[in-house]
């Protein structure tokens, strides 16, 4: 079993290094970057995914974790100037997981006091502090201030990108199929009978919320290494507002899901590209039609495979 | 005595819900707690397995003063709540749901068997989403998980509570069996004839105040009692 899962790893390690080198060869610059900009919006929608579906908590702020990942990580590649290892793929990598790591502490340090709140008013404090981080780097100038930091190694491609998608969707999965996971969702489904089955409620609340904003902010090292500039501006409340969608098109608590919705909201608007100025009115009529459709996502709370599973034994 | 609550006060916000009661369950028995809406049955309970902390007063636990103790912990102590309107995880299947009842120990290979030989239908509708089943199901879905932590006292709110007669019956014979078992039962229910002919003793609560205490056959024939909470005129 456990050579076998190496195995696995292995393969999915070589597929994505080979379509690495065929897609930066064989197919045009734009549409390689959209590609790779779907594999940071799934791994965005399934972190979210973690807080606002499985777990039950709404948060608003995620793209305040996602700019600590990028600044973090930037930080390191570019300001600090510690050593030539941080301009190769490998030290990129690392800053990267060390942008997660501020990140996930961020989401400690806001998830302690702010998952004490319930539904409007966690969501409400959620926005609060992702702006507040926003605001933040806004005032730091040694990271630019409003100028933005730029130069920074253009390091993200097609493969670490899409493999930190399958390191989250792996990472997520198992999370979710243990105890641990049942734990966080049967928090969503009722606190008052979660506690009476002995379940401490605000520590399993902020995991999901730290084990988010870890995936956030690799997705947001990622962002800044495959744009090689950010500012303050890319982490916007409408950053946080487009995970939320992402989210809840694929189904809220659906992993699968999840990867869906990230790929519609960060493919879409690129497709729409031929109506020009109407793009930004067919968008959101597109996802009202969605929501009309299938109000609970597209997949609802099941995972696509337990959809076909049902789909084949009945 | 397995459970005693000395002069114990609970407020919601500035309106006092509890005043100065005082009750007690001996080791092994039923002891059923009576009363209308709104007289604070509910906020007893919770007041007990901790979810609401109370103003002044104490809850001993097994020697234990547990008042101010956390809800998840009170839980590791032998204590289980089977929540009002039944609190089961409606998104998950029956199988999941009893996993979490099982949550602060290790699950044994014969422990679902014995909710299954107690419930034969969840055992027939394991891999069924529990919000799906009705609401007879439900309830003994919530009663299977809260027996799956091993309690030594369980409480129960109101497992009668929009429930057919008959399927009504079946599950107070089923918290008999549970009973017999060494289990030390609270039960707080608005169907008190239903409550009192399965309970050693009961408690009778007048907006929170214990107005009755007796056995519960002293109860059954109390008149004042019958009057008010059996129907009788």
């Amino acid at each position: 079993m456990k050579i076998f899962q190496v195995a696995i790893l292995l393969g999915v390690v070589a597929l994505l290094w080979g379509l690495n080198f065929f897609f930066e060869e064989n197919i045009n610059p734009y549409i390689l970057r959209v590609i790779i900009n779907c594999g940071i919006g799934m791994i965005l929608a399934m972190s979210l995914n973690l807080v606002n579906g499985c777990a039950g908590q709404f948060s608003l702020g995620h793209a305040g974790f996602m700019g600590v990942g990028a600044y973090m990580s930037a930080t390191i590649t570019t300001v600090l100037n510690l050593s030539p290892f941080f301009q190769t793929d490998l030290g990129v990598g690392c800053a990267i997981v060390t942008g997660g790591i501020a990140a996930a502490i961020a989401g400690y340090l806001v998830g302690l006091p702010s998952l004490r709140l319930k539904g409007d008013y966690l969501a409400i404090v959620t926005l609060g502090f992702g702006e507040i981080i926003r605001i933040c780097f806004l005032n730091i100038e040694s990271v630019g201030g409003a100028r933005g930091l730029s130069g920074i190694p253009p390091k993200s491609n097609f493969f670490w990108v899409y493999l930190w998608v399958v390191i989250t969707f792996v990472a997520l999965l198992r999370l979710l199929r243990s105890s641990y996971g049942r734990a966080i969702l049967s928090v969503r489904e009722n606190e008052i009978a979660a506690e009476s089955m002995g379940i401490d409620i605000s520590r399993y609340k902020i995991v999901a919320f730290v084990v988010s904003s870890f995936f956030a902010g690799i997705a947001g090292g990622l962002f800044a290494h495959l744009q090689s500039f950010i500012d303050p501006n890319s982490f916007v409340f409408n950053k946080s507002i487009e995970a939320v969608i992402m989210v809840v098109i694929g189904g809220m608590g659906s992993l699968s899901g999840a990867i869906f919705g990230g790929i519609i909201v960060s493919l879409l608007p690129e497709l729409l590209r031929v109506f020009e100025q109407y793009r930004m009115v067919i968008f959101p009529l597109i996802l009202i039609i969605l929501m009309l459709v299938r109000p609970m996502g597209l997949l609802g709370h099941k995972e696509i495979w337990e959809i076909f599973r049902k789909k084949a034994s009945s | 005595m397995i459970l005693s609550v000395k002069n114990l006060s609970v407020n919601y916000g500035l309106i006092s819900a509890i005043r100065n009661l005082s009750m007690e369950v001996p080791k092994g028995e039923i002891v059923a707690l009576i009363g209308a809406n709104g007289a604070g049955k509910t906020t007893i309970l919770r007041t007990i397995s901790g979810l609401i902390k109370p103003v002044s007063g104490s809850v001993i636990f097994d020697g234990q003063d547990i008042a101010h103790v956390k809800p998840h912990l009170i839980v590791r102590r032998g204590m289980s709540h089977v929540p009002e309107r039944r609190g089961i995880f409606a998104n998950l299947t029956v199988y999941e749901n009893l996993l979490m009842g099982a949550y602060t120990r290790k699950l044994m290979a014969g422990d679902l068997d014995e909710v299954y030989a107690l419930f034969p239908r969840l055992a027939e509708r394991k891999k069924q989403i529990a919000g799906t089943l009705s609401g007879g199901e439900q309830q003994m879905l919530a009663i299977s998980r809260a027996l799956l932590s091993r309690p030594k006292l369980m409480l129960l709110d109101e497992p009668s509570l929009g429930l057919a007669p008959q399927i009504t019956k079946s599950i107070f014979e089923t918290i008999q069996r549970i009973n017999k078992t060494g289990t030390t039962v609270l039960l707080v229910e608005q169907n008190a004839q239903a409550a009192l002919k399965i309970a050693h003793r009961g408690y009778v609560l007048e907006v929170g105040d214990i107005t009755y205490s007796d056995t519960s056959q002293a109860l059954l024939n109390n008149d004042v009692v019958r009057k008010a909470y059996l129907g009788d005129h």
